[in-house]
């Protein structure tokens, strides 16, 4: 199902920047916010996974029901999950559309990776210090 | 137990500047009148870097914050193209590309 992907800040995920690591930060930025009748047309419980594509990538978030979204738009908090599938064409404003992006929506049983094994598939390498 | 008043916080624009801070040990035990984020800004941090790290042989390593100034020195030298990168200023095309790795290391404001 075509969406369009809103991504914004939350007070769960500005609180739990301050530990990305943390299952908190991996647990917030990876979950997606669907209208409730938008879940009932997908297929998809809450707590059920999606796989959300773009032109440049996929990623599998966590499905929330959200009356508050405008049918036909899915939420996501800043993050690397999300970032990892926006693109970088900004029609020459000097602005990704991290706030306006073509997605499309589908279940998926696919497990969500961290935002650790995400940058590891960029090239990371993971720090284990203190 | 020193007791701080008027603390700003560091984390966002609103720049809240009624903040009350208690210090023990160095280290801060209690903030007041912080909001959400605030809170977590003055008393989280658990997996905060305590030294400045450097990947050698494809491993961090822990260094001094005299090799962390003198290997950006490097880096900037050697650089044909750098990309500085995460500032007020910073254009959303650098974004893009920095953005997966400052998700990690920073913030996007």
């Amino acid at each position: 199902m075509k969406f369009i992907l809103n991504t914004g800040r939350t007070i769960r995920q500005g609180k739990y920047i301050e530990n990305k690591l943390g299952q908190g930060y991996a647990e917030e930025t990876s979950r997606c916010q669907i209208h409730p009748l938008d879940l009932l047309e997908l297929g998809v419980e809450e707590g059920e996974n999606v796989l959300v594509t773009s032109a440049i990538g996929e990623v599998v978030l966590m499905a929330v029901a959200d009356e508050g979204l405008p049918k036909g738009m899915a939420f996501v908090s800043y993050g690397i999950h999300c970032n990892s599938i926006i693109a970088a064409c900004t029609h020459g404003t000097g602005m990704p559309d991290y706030k306006i992006h073509e997605v499309e929506i589908s279940p998926t049983s696919e497990d969500r990776k961290t935002p650790v094994e995400l940058l590891e598939q960029l090239g990371g390498v993971r720090y284990a210090g203190n | 137990m020193q007791e701080i008043k008027d603390m700003v916080c560091p984390f966002c624009g609103c720049l809240c500047d009624d903040i009350t801070l208690e210090v023990e040990n160095d280290k801060i035990v209690s903030a007041n009148n912080c909001c959400t984020i605030g809170n977590a800004k003055f008393l989280g941090g658990k997996n905060r870097l305590k030294t400045p790290i450097k990947k050698v042989d494809g491993a961090w390593v822990e260094i001094s914050y005299d090799e962390a100034v003198e290997t950006a020195v490097d880096m900037l030298l050697d650089a044909d193209r750098p990309l500085l990168f995460g500032w007020s200023g910073t254009h959303g095309e650098a974004q893009c590309v920095g953005g997966p790795y400052e998700r990690n290391s920073g913030r996007r404001h």
